[in-house]
């Protein structure tokens, strides 16, 4: 079976590991719990007809104080940028660790979540942002931790992504 | 650093002690040699030599072989509720991987983390609020402003602190040009209107009656008002002043009052409303008319009013 780690990264509190939960083990939690360090969880899946096993990397998010240490991302397959709809600044967070990441491991697949897509009245995101960010190659999803919406999708692209 | 054999002894045992750590030796291809400490304590052994080292252990994927620098990951969640220290160490044909036990560390910042980051998205969501009280507010006072209503807020000093855009535009000022100004000097009452006002700003709950008020506009139209004085809920020392226009609704009833008048009679009824009509329309014809009716209904007064309606009104007294 092929192995392969991706990492989860994006700014404190934008669902990162709420992510992973729901799409490792179907959970949701609404209670926020902050992410010491990193924690690494396990799923297999079929790509194309081939058995992939993910390494996920659920690492800290980024704060004003602290920026995540490229560290955790050496040997990283791929990586998924989290940014919260309704937190703007959480965009320009994920841009800035994008930047990051390539100039440690390189150009390597990414994609975008856009998460909490479920809180749709205090949403900040239009559409020609999300199509400003595709226009420049970058794949976006619209995501929803609690609801389920675009996670499964949002993993999928990645792996094979990984796998190509 | 030299220390005394015993000082350096007695560290190391603290350390390990403290730290519990567990070790690999994983070669160059990959291969897990060696391992040995407290691997039990967090839940990853049995191992297979001579295996591959990230098939039997999750984390080192992709992270070997180093490049001859040694580097460390912090707090690795690894088994459980245990945390550790991952300090990767370049070695003959290989590289050591030693696991550290930091769980009570790790505990300790998440407690920290964790009030800090729901301070700051306390933060957010206060600054988020202030946004939408602040665009409230301006949504509701555009609307305000659009109203006729001419609303004023006084201090307890007499002070005209908020006048609101129907106002600015009535008395042809500005805001900037309220600042600091006592409503005697704002409102061009008249000397009597600013005693029956004053004594409502005195004391706004003794009459539920409004206190009708002229208003002579700098554009020189004077205006009637309707003047209701609250105290403001807010601060009882001020006043909220609401002016109703009522201008056109007297000019209205004014005109009703002249419609109500023919000559020298006086009547609103449909009836009268229909006499009216019918001496308007025989003092336009050239010819005589009689009236006719029972003593006292006025037949004089008919006679009158045609004659005056009449554009053949000779100057002859009657």
């Amino acid at each position: 079976m092929v192995k392969r780690k991706i990492c989860m990264l994006g700014a404190f509190s934008v669902g990162k590991t709420s992510l992973v939960s729901r799409f490792v083990h179907s959970l949701f939690s609404e209670k926020y719990h902050t992410t010491i360090g990193v924690k690494v969880d396990k799923k297999q899946m079929v790509i194309n007809g081939e058995d992939l096993s993910l390494l996920i990397w659920d690492i800290y998010g980024e704060d004003d104080i602290q920026e995540v240490r490229m560290n955790y991302v050496r040997g990283a397959a791929g990586y998924l940028l989290v940014a919260d709809g309704t937190r703007r600044d959480t965009l320009d967070i994920a841009q800035r660790i994008r930047k990051r990441v390539e100039s440690y491991v390189g150009k390597i697949p990414f994609v975008l979540l856009i998460n909490k897509s479920d809180l749709t009245d205090v949403w900040m995101f239009d559409d020609a942002t999300l199509e400003s960010l595709r226009g420049e190659g970058w794949t976006v999803i619209r995501t929803s931790a609690k609801t389920g919406e675009g996670v499964e999708k949002g993993f999928a692209l990645l792996a094979k992504a990984v796998l190509e | 650093m030299d220390l005394p054999a015993p000082i350096g002894e007695h560290l190391r045992s603290l350390f390990v002690r403290s730290q519990f750590p567990a070790y690999f030796f994983v070669s160059h291809d990959g291969i897990l040699v060696e391992w040995g400490g407290d691997c039990d304590r967090y839940g990853m052994t049995p191992f297979e030599s001579g295996a591959l080292a990230c098939d039997q252990i999750d984390f080192l994927e992709g992270m070997l072989p180093l490049d001859g620098r040694w580097f460390h990951l912090p707090r690795l969640l690894i088994h459980e509720f245990r945390v550790v220290d991952v300090h990767f160490i370049p070695g003959d044909g290989g590289d050591w991987v030693v696991l550290l036990d930091t769980t009570e560390a790790a505990n300790q910042e998440a407690v920290a983390q964790q009030q800090a980051n729901d301070l700051s998205l306390l933060k957010l969501d206060h600054l988020k609020m202030l946004a939408q009280l602040r665009a409230n507010n301006e949504n509701l006072l555009a609307v305000f402003n659009q109203l006729r209503l001419t609303t004023a807020l006084i201090s307890e000093t007499g002070n005209v602190v908020f006048l609101s855009r129907s106002g600015l535009n009535l008395l042809h000022t500005d805001a900037d040009a309220m600042q600091g100004r006592t409503w005697r000097e704002v409102f061009p009452f008249s000397k009597t209107d600013a005693e029956q006002f004053e004594q409502l700003l005195a004391n706004p709950r003794a009459s539920h009656e409004r206190l009708r008020v002229d208003l002579k506009a700098t554009s020189g139209r004077e205006r009637w008002f309707d003047v209701d004085v609250r105290a403001d809920p807010r601060d009882v020392t001020q006043r909220i002043v609401y002016f109703y226009d009522v201008s056109d609704l007297l000019d209205l009833r004014n005109k009703l009052n002249e419609n109500a008048r023919f000559q020298e009679m006086v009547g609103k009824s449909h009836l009268m409303q229909q006499v009216f009509q019918l001496i308007r329309d025989v003092a336009r014809v050239d010819a005589t008319v009689l009236i006719e009716g029972e003593t006292g209904t006025g037949k004089e007064l008919v006679a009158r009013a045609i004659h005056f309606s009449s554009p053949r009104k000779p100057s002859l007294p009657m």
